[in-house]
Formats: C-alpha cells, structure tokens, sequence
C-alpha cells in the first residue's frame, strides 16, 4: 500500500480569494497534481490552531484554484482589478469600469487621449526649448522643466494616491466551518509542506507532533533572504523570528527541498551555524508553465492587461518590496524616457509584500507613473501569460532571490531577459538572460536601451521546466522518505 | 431517448437512502446516453436546490393541508406525506398546471416513476393513456405492507380503508404501467402476484470510493484513543426502532473507550426519546450523535469504524447502506432483515448476522476488543456498484421502441 501522504493546503486555505503569490503557487501547483495521483494515498490537510484538519477533497481543489477573481463578485471589490496607470477611479467609476470589462474591452477615454497629445506636445516643446538655450543655463532649464511637470501632475491628478484597499477575503470563519474532521497522524505518513512557514504552518507544534507519533515530514526551503539581509525585513519584524523559523524548518523536516543550488549551499551554511545537522536536500526547478485556466474569464485575458496588446513594454514581475529594487527601474525610465526615440513602457506586475510601503511611495512617486510606466495588481495567471506573451523584454533586477520564478516563466516564454546577477538569478535564467550588477545603473540603462532600439525578438524558448516535472520530483522525495531506511536519519 | 424522472423527493443532494437510489439511477442513466429531466413534486426543504436540472413542484403551497380531508389524517400524516402529497396537487390546480406544463416542456419518451405516488397525477395524461409515453414503476419497496408495519411501530391506528386503498393504487400502477422495477426478487414477486407485466429487478448499489486516505482522521469528540462501531441512518422509522432494539441494551456495557456512533437524520428522532428514557443518564461516553454529518466526516468515520452496524428489523425493497457498508470494506454487524436483497454477501468473513439485542451486544464487544487493524482498501466487487445494480433498468429503458 502507498503510504499516506499528508498534502498541506494551509496557505492557499488562508489566502483563498487572493491571486497566488510565489509560494502559494508552488503550494498550488505542487499539492493540485499530488492529490490528483490516484496511486498515492493523499490527503488534503489544513493547519489550524494547532489543529491539523481534514479537509474535503472538493474544497481543497477549490482554494487552491481559488485565485480571486472566481470566488468574488467584481461588484463587491471594485478596486482590486483595477490598474493603477491612471488616476485612481472613484468608487463609481470604477464599478462602471469594472461593470462595462464584463461586456467589452474598454478603449482608452477620450480625457486621456487629449492628455496624452498635452504631453508629448509639451514634451517637444520643452526640449526645442533645452536645445535653444545657451549651454551655461540648459542645467537649470531642464530642472525646471522637469520640476513644472511634476506640479502640474500633481495638480491634475483627480485625489492624491489612497493606501490601497485591502481585497476582501473570503471570511475565514465562514470556510473553516467545513474544518470537522482532525488528523491524527500515523507513524507512517509523510507530511508534506511548502506554505509561509512564518504565517500559515505551525513548523514547531509539527516538530512536536512528530515526536509523539513518528511521521516524517518533507518540506521546501525557498531561501534565507530574512535571515541573512536583516535591512530589507519589514519595520517591527526581528531577524531573528526568520532564524527562529529556519532552525525549526531543519529541525522538523525529515527531507529539505530547496529551489536552487543558491539556497541549498546557503540551507547548509546555516545548519552549521545553528549547530544543526542538515536533512538529506533535493534540489526542485519550479516549474515555469503558468496555468491558462484559471481566471473567471476562461482564456479570455482580462481588461486591466490587453490594453497592452498594442504597446512595446518591458515587464517586470514581483511582489513589491525594497529587494526587488524597483527604484532602480524607475531611475532608469525616468532618464531614459527623456531620450528621444525611447518608446519602451514599463510594466511593473506585483502586489504589495512585506514593507512595501517605501516601495510603493517610490512607484506612486514616479511622474511616470501611468504614462511610460504601468503597476498592475491582482494579475490572473492567464492574465500574466498574456503580458510574458507580449512583452519586449523581460526585467528582474532584483537585489536576491532564492530562485527567480518570473526569470524563467519569461523565459519559458521565449522573451529575452535582463536579469541581475544575485543570488539564485543566474541558475533560474540557465545561460540565456543577460545578467548585470543589480546596483549599476549605468549598465542596466545600456541594456534596456538596446533592448528598446532592437526589434521584437524571439529567444529560442528553452525546454520549459514544468510543474508536472516539479510534482514528480516531490512524488519520487516523499516515496523515498516513506521508505524505511529513512526513518532512521534522526 | 427522454427519460423523466418523477420523484417525491429531490435528487440531486441526496440525504437519505431514497433520494440516493433515485439520485444514481438518473446518474447512471445519463452516463448510459439517455438524456434525463428530472421533476420533484414535494415540500422543498432547506437542503433542496434551486436548480433548473430539478424543478419543485412545492406541494407545501396549497390549502390542502388544512383541509378537513387531511386534519382528519394528521395523526398518521407524516407517514403517509408522499400518497398525501399526490392528492394535495391533484386539488390544486395552479400546482397541477405547473405540474404538467414541466412535463410537457420535457417531452419525455419515457415517465420513470420514483415511488408510487405520482402516479395519481400522469395517469390521465393524454400520452399517457395513449401509451405514447410509457411509465415505468421504479418502485423502491413494496408499499403498503411497509406503511402497515410503520404504522402499527408508531403505535398508530390508520384506518384499514386507507391501507387498502395504498395497496390498490399501487397495485394499479403495477397492472397499468409498461414496466415495473423492483429493488429485490422478493418485492418482484410480489408484483409478479399483482400481475405486473415486464418487470426487471434493480438492486441498491454503492459507489467505488477510497477511504484509505482518512484513516486517524475523526471529528471531535471521537479521538484514536477510542475504538468506535457506527450506524448511519436516516429518520425512516425502521433505523429508530431498529436502534432501541438492538443497540441501545449494548451501551450499558461498552468498556470506557468504547463508543457506538450515530450519525444521520435518525439522531433527532432518536435523542428525543433517549432525553425521556434512563438511557440519559448513562449514554455520556458512551453513544457519539453526531447528527446529519458531510461527506467528508461520514467518509472519516467509514474508514474508522471498528465495524458498520445495521440493526434492521424490517422493511421493504433493499437498503443502500447495506451495499455501501459492503463496499465500504469494513467489518459488518447487521440483521438478516437488513440484507433483504444481498444475501449473497452474508457468508462473507466480515459480516455477522446477529438476530437479538444479546447477539448485537456480543458481535459489537467482539468488534470493538480487536486491535484496530488498518483498513486495507479493498476494490468492491462490480456487481455491488450502481453501474452494475442498474444494468437491468437500463437494457429495460433501452427496449421502449423509438419514435412516436
């Protein structure tokens, strides 16, 4: 008989009626095909007050398709899919909007037409008038130029930008009626996880659950960003809660996967620190297929990203925090913007993580913001595939990673991308993006200026590392730690 | 070729043994090509959908029910609500029009009767009495001498003319449609008596399910340190008296980590009258009532179970539990009674038959005292599932001649 495999849903269950960030898409991606393995013994399982819970198999493959956009009436959320390019609409107009995406794609408004010819009138102007001045003054002139721009954004933009409306989630204690039947757990089953350890999945009352019966427990490490680079942790959050949360994670799991060889030596390193003796590690290669099925709109991508179907855009795609070094982005566009003959928009595609508010200052900041460069929120996996689709090139200056998913479903999509050379980048991008010091600017403005001058290109998509293929891997791990030899590791 | 199905109960959310027999026969009717509409003429309840699938004929909305014709039925009303609810929409003629404009927008080829009683309502139906549109009989017992024990049970005095008339009305369906359906060859017998005409038997199945999956896994207050016998039943009378009879005398002696585990919509009727017996002062620990519980906590307490209990002493047709406590791999203690229709399988290892409540006793303590063996998933054998169980209803539908 197969053992019994644990499957925990815990994150997707706490963060149904949101769209999958990293790791709730492996959690996702990994538990969807495990518990569809009709030869494995697998159970949906949630954690819960130091509870573990069984849950229906059927509710289980709802949270974990659940990305948001099928559990929610748009009427009852009109904020969320909305793009933040414009000026913020109000309530209203923003469930007309919404109201009207359901029968049509939307056309640009005629207001923001007229806008866009004010500006590049202006724009011409103003650079006739830098080219005639005399050389001492040109300095000054285009500084004041570009200081009258960004009043007068500030005056015309209809409200100053809001703190973002959080989206309504699905009421916890609505979806946890169905949590009734508790798991005790056996000594032969495999626990497997891969939630938000800090959040979702109680490491430590696991470890303790374990010693009473025995399981063995099969976990991922993503990478030791928190514990190692103390100043991009949100305000109030102590490095050590993330160290306190890794030596549990060794010293629970039975078998370590790790994302990358990056966070595998890093995985190790650590464990000698912490005096820990490190579990046997596999490493896993996320896969990079996104699925197309899952929005409310079937296929159909949605509104907020086909009005990109006809604009040369440089993407990017990533929770927004101070790692993932958006300022850099923004720097370059805001110089390379003035340039004559740069026609390259920015598409930023990402929610808000953890401390994103000096991050999100910076992008609401940028004079750009909703002319050359896009922050789009709430992005369906279909919507997503549409964007890698149709991008010009793809961008990750990310300050470290501990894989760079987004690097290589870009390039699971045949776009060329520009990558920084940090953390596990390099591995993510397999020799085929161009990788650069995330903190050069000068270089990464070369780069991307190339990129914009060259024509649309197709990168010869590499075999694309599949989710079907990442599964296996985890299937083949949690065989082997169910066989016996293993029990004997600790 | 059109089937409709025409029940007293709704059918597609089963909760009881009625609704799941009706609810796999549309299933597999439709996974055998028929295309099936399905209308229920019933008082809608809270668990009911709205669905376009099922229309409801909601029997609720007449005066009927305060007629001087029922209030002199009300004392044994609740066990005559479906032949009752045929003659509440006969004399409602909003009903009934609603009734038959379904009927007519469902063109059907074919009218599946689930139970008798509708038949007082298509009857006359002009494609009826012309034989375009035949009826079958999909008969789930034999009725009459069912609601005669029920009755006699509940200690009521139904008069005798009402009992007869139940026996002729379904005898007259039986004479009348083109095929009858019994559920056992005892029942079929009993039809071949009245003079049925083609007539097929069709015995309860189960579905193929794992449940190997669940095992340690139980809804509170049940943990792995106690050791469980269960029975699963709804509010039909049989599974009340059948749980006083044969169970109730055994919790007096269940060791401490001993419990026997009610769950299904019997639990209301039976914690009524356990709060107004001696019971209550000692069925602490001992009995578990769980009430009408998901799939899921039914699921988990199939797979946990030390034994499947079916104290069944009488009754008609077959019992779905029966065939899902067989396919559910696990130990079984039941009455002859309750294998009505599966005495195939009473020779089997993991079946006791226990005919007192000292037998019942015995056969629960014997289950309970084994060291919980890990339930070994055990593939139940074709001819136990619906696929299998149906076959015979399916080549009978398959015989109605085409076209009109």
């Amino acid at each position: 008989m197969p053992p019994r495999i644990l499957v925990d849903i815990s994150t997707a269950w706490r963060m149904s009626g949101r769209p999958p960030v990293g790791v709730s898409r492996v959690e996702r991606e990994i538990a969807r095909r495990l518990l569809d393995d009709t030869m494995l013994r697998s159970l949906p399982v949630v954690f819960w007050a130091n509870t573990v819970y069984a849950v229906d198999r059927e509710n289980a493959i709802r949270a974990l398709a659940d990305d948001g956009r099928s559990s929610l009436s748009p009427l009852l959320n009109p904020d969320s899919p909305d793009c933040d390019g414009g000026a913020r609409p109000t309530t209203t107009s923003a469930r007309a909007s919404v109201a009207h995406a359901t029968q049509s794609v939307p056309r640009p408004g005629l207001k923001r037409r007229v806008r866009r010819i004010v500006r590049k009138i202006a724009s011409v102007g103003a650079r006739r008038v830098i080219r005639l001045t005399p050389a001492r003054a040109k300095a000054e002139v285009e500084q004041s130029f570009l200081h009258a721009r960004n009043v007068l954004v500030a005056l015309l933009r209809s409200s100053p930008p809001q703190p973002r409306q959080e989206r309504v989630p699905r009421p916890v204690d609505v979806i946890n009626r169905s949590l009734l039947v508790v798991v005790h757990p056996l000594r032969d089953d495999i626990v497997w996880t891969c939630g938000l350890y800090s959040h979702c999945v109680p490491l430590r009352q696991l470890a303790e659950m374990k010693t009473r019966t025995g399981f063995r427990l099969a976990s991922i490490c993503y990478d030791l960003i928190r514990v190692r680079r103390a100043e991009w942790n949100p305000e109030g959050y102590s490095t050590d809660v993330f160290v306190a949360n890794t030596v549990d994670l060794l010293d629970a799991s039975d078998m370590i996967f790790c994302i990358s060889g990056y966070v595998q030596d890093d995985l190790r390193r650590f464990a000698a620190e912490s005096g820990r003796r490190m579990p046997p590690s596999k490493l896993l290669v996320l896969g990079a297929d996104l699925p197309r099925h899952l929005g409310s709109s079937g296929d159909a991508p949605g509104h907020q990203v086909t009005r990109f179907a006809s604009k040369r855009f440089a993407l990017t795609v990533g929770t927004i925090e101070p790692r993932k070094n958006y300022s850099l982005l923004l720097r370059v566009w805001d110089e390379l913007s003035r340039e004559p003959g740069f026609d390259l928009d920015l598409a930023i595609v990402g929610n808000e993580g953890f401390g994103a508010a000096g991050s999100t200052a910076e992008i609401w900041a940028s004079p750009l913001l909703g002319d050359r460069v896009h922050w789009l929120r709430d992005v369906a996996d279909n919507d997503l595939a549409f964007l890698y689709d149709r991008c010009h090139v793809f961008l990750c200056p990310s300050l470290d990673e501990g894989w760079g998913l987004p690097v290589a479903e870009a390039l699971a999509h045949g776009r060329p991308v520009i990558s920084s050379d940090r953390g596990g980048l390099p591995e993510a991008s397999r020799g085929q993006a161009t990788l650069l010091n995330p903190l050069d600017k000068a270089a990464w403005m070369g780069a991307v200026r190339r990129a914009a001058a060259r024509p649309r290109e197709e990168v010869r998509a590499l075999a694309t590392p599949t989710w079907d293929a990442a599964a296996a891997v985890v299937r083949e791990g949690l065989l082997t730690l169910a066989r016996d030899e293993w029990r004997g590791f600790r | 070729m059109r089937i409709l199905q025409l029940s007293t109960h709704s059918t597609l959310v089963p909760r009881h043994g009625g609704q799941f027999r009706s609810h796999h026969i549309g299933r597999c009717l439709e996974q055998a090509g028929f295309e099936v509409s399905r209308i229920a003429v019933c008082w809608r309840t809270e668990h009911d959908l709205d669905d376009a699938r099922e229309p409801i004929i909601d029997v609720r909305q007449t005066n009927y029910w305060s007629s001087a014709t029922y209030r002199a039925a009300r004392a044994w009303g609740t066990y005559f609500a479906d032949y009752y609810a045929a003659f509440a929409v006969a004399e409602a003629p909003h009903l009934k029009s609603e009734l038959y404009a379904k009927i007519a927008a469902a063109r059907p080829d074919a009218i599946l009767l689930e139970h008798p009683w509708t038949w007082l309502l298509v009857k006359t139906l002009p494609g009826v009495t012309s034989g375009v549109v035949r009826v079958v009989y999909s008969s789930q017992n034999v009725e009459a001498p069912l609601k005669r024990r029920m009755a006699r049970e509940a200690g009521l005095t139904v008069p005798e003319d009402l009992l007869v008339a139940v026996e002729e009305f379904e005898r007259d369906l039986v004479t009348s449609a083109w095929a009858t359906v019994a559920c056992t060859p005892t029942d079929a017998e009993i039809f071949l008596s009245w003079g049925a005409g083609r007539l097929v038997v069709a015995n309860n199945g189960a579905i193929r399910k794992r449940r190997d999956n669940l095992l340690g896994a139980l809804p509170p207050p049940l943990s792995p340190e106690t050791r469980f016998a269960l029975f699963v039943g709804s509010s039909h009378l049989p599974n009340v008296s059948g749980f006083f009879k044969f169970l109730a005398p055994a919790l007096l002696r269940l060791r401490p980590h001993e419990r026997i585990v009610i769950t299904g919509s019997m639990c209301d009727s039976i914690n009524a009258r356990i709060a107004a017996s001696p019971l209550r002062h000692y069925q602490d620990r001992r009995l578990v009532s769980l009430g009408f519980v998901d799939e899921l906590v039914l699921d988990a307490l199939l797979a946990n179970a030390s034994a499947i209990l079916l104290p069944i002493e009488y009754g008609g047709g077959s019992n779905v539990k029966t065939a899902e406590a067989l396919a559910a791999g696990r130990p079984v203690i039941a009455t002859k009674s309750a294998f009505r229709g599966f005495a195939e399988y009473e020779a089997l290892s993991s079946v006791t038959l226990a005919e007192t409540p000292e037998a019942f006793e015995s056969a629960i303590r014997d289950a309970l005292s084994k060291p919980p063996s890990d339930l070994k998933y055990i593939e139940p054998p074709r001819e136990l599932l619906w696929e299998a169980t149906l076959d015979s209803l399916i080549a009978l539908l398959r015989s109605i001649p085409a076209g009109r």
